[in-house]
């Protein structure tokens, strides 16, 4: 089956040939005025880069058949109307690194994390979110009688005192209750965690409000299959995220791991089981700033093991407790 | 953002379908994807470019699984042209914004298989195996599907010669 001479020259300028092919048929332009002519011809229409048509497309009837296919299901939560608007421009768009800000219905902001150096969002009331990565909020009119905001991922609340009107997130399935504090709150897929860091906060599930904390300062509670706990001993690595300041003192090795880990998002594996039994580590200064590797190397030479890393996965091995 | 992307998304996936139905059939499909995904999705280039990639990966796996598209029954390549048929310098001396204005119209006529392959190769600039690979044909069809685009291509550029088949 003979070969094309398009199909030939199409193989060429698709860089389909081998070297020594590719030789053979410059040497035959060289000599064949025809077949340059063709190719010449051919070649400048490789060049042009085609360009997609430029038609119009009716996005509002697009955007209702959307809505009907995809959020048919009645709502049980108030305002999970605007939380769809919202949450797929969010998963679209808190990654690209471009500071995005807009509003949704016209009744609720919008705000999504932006990048680090990003300052906090001020709220009409003057309190204040910070955002961590991958994080969204909305924030709903703040009336007469109350302040109300949903949250999406983990933010840090400096919530500015105003008995009149309590302060509330949803997040999850979770709704906590502050009237002036700062705390923090953070959910994974159906977990939901709390840590509070001034004042008093009251957590609740959203589903059944009977179940509900108060916490204090220091105080730190989570949320998982529809129910509420206090959580003993609160890391104190909580707000590292904001305050990008890493604690080891007085750690157990699984809690320095788990802290380390979810700070750098990175995988971390201690190889020796017998170390996970052995008491704290006794650095104290914090790190500021820090990098994943000098952490690591710290937390290893407390064991006398030592740290490998592999595709950005960090093992550590050997050691004993001592 | 679905207002925002819908008209750029329905544009690149018309570019290979050349049908409105089923262009929005595929955009509503990709958007809904998305709408699943949404919690698992992590975007390192810019959303745009995203979902314009995103786009052509449905449209392509669309277009392998539809019924429509028998690549089996493939013509023969060409007639065997050995020599090229000499033409006046016509393609030469059409001026840039023409020509590139005349071959964004003739990709549209192109006959569906020689447009999906042809568009695969220089939009997604995708090599002939992996165009072979993701439509599930023979690298040989690839081939003469390139070369059946060019020649056409150049037809209804310059005007001249059979009509396209």
């Amino acid at each position: 089956m003979k070969e094309s001479i398009e199909a030939r020259i199409g193989r060429y300028l698709a860089g389909e040939m081998d070297e020594q092919e590719k030789a053979g048929f410059q040497n035959e332009l060289a000599t064949n005025p025809a077949l340059e002519t063709a190719y010449l011809g051919y070649q400048r229409i490789w060049q042009m880069k085609p360009n997609a048509p430029a038609d119009q497309w009716d996005q509002e009837l697009a955007w209702v058949n959307f809505e009907k296919k995809n959020f048919a299901a009645p709502s049980p939560l108030k305002a999970k109307r605007s939380v769809a608007y919202w949450a797929i421009a969010a998963s679209l768009v808190i990654l690209s690194g471009a500071t995005f800000y807009f509003l949704t219905l016209p009744t609720a902001k919008t705000y999504l994390y932006a990048d680090a150096g990003s300052s906090a969002i001020e709220l009409p009331d003057g309190s204040k979110v910070h955002l961590n990565k991958g994080s969204g909020i909305v924030v709903f009119p703040f009336t007469r009688k109350g302040r109300h905001v949903e949250l999406s991922g983990e933010a840090f609340f400096e919530v500015n005192s105003d008995t009149q009107r309590p302060f509330t997130i949803d997040c999850g399935h979770t709704i906590t209750e502050v009237v002036g504090t700062s705390f923090d709150l953070r959910q994974v897929k159906d977990e939901v965690l709390l840590f509070v860091n001034s004042g008093k906060v009251i957590f609740r599930s959203g589903d059944n409000s009977q179940t509900a904390l108060a916490l204090t300062a220091g105080e730190a509670a989570y949320f998982e299959n529809d129910k509420l706990k206090m959580v003993a001993n609160p890391s104190p690595n909580t707000l590292a995220w904001k305050t990008k300041e890493l604690q080891l003192k007085d750690l157990s090795l699984p809690d320095a791991i788990r802290d380390v880990s979810t700070y750098f998002g990175v995988i971390i594996t201690v190889e020796n089981k017998d170390l996970n039994a052995c008491g704290k580590i006794h650095s104290t200064l914090p790190f500021k700033d820090p990098q994943v590797r000098t952490i690591l190397d710290v937390i290893a030479r407390s064991f006398n093991a030592l740290v490998v890393e592999k595709d950005g996965k960090y093992t550590i091995k050997g050691g004993s407790c001592n | 953002m679905f207002r925002q992307y819908y008209g750029m998304v329905c544009n690149t996936i018309n570019h290979y379908l050349r049908d409105r139905n089923r262009t929005e059939d595929v955009a509503q499909e990709m958007f809904a994807e998305l709408w699943m995904k949404r919690n698992q999705l992590t975007i390192h280039t810019s959303v745009p470019a995203y979902l314009r990639r995103m786009a052509v990966t449905r449209t392509l796996n669309y277009i392998r699984d539809s019924k429509k598209y028998n690549w089996d029954e493939l013509e023969s390549p060409e007639t065997g042209v050995t020599q090229a048929t000499v033409e006046p310098d016509i393609l030469n001396s059409i001026e840039e914004e023409e020509l590139r204005r005349k071959i964004d119209q003739a990709i549209l006529k192109l006959p569906e298989k020689c447009r999906v392959v042809f568009l695969m190769s220089r939009m997604e600039e995708m090599s002939y195996a992996e165009i072979a690979a993701n439509l599930g044909i023979s690298a040989k069809t690839v081939e003469n599907q390139i070369g059946k685009a060019l020649k056409l291509l150049r037809q209804q550029v310059t005007g001249m010669g059979d009509k396209p088949q």
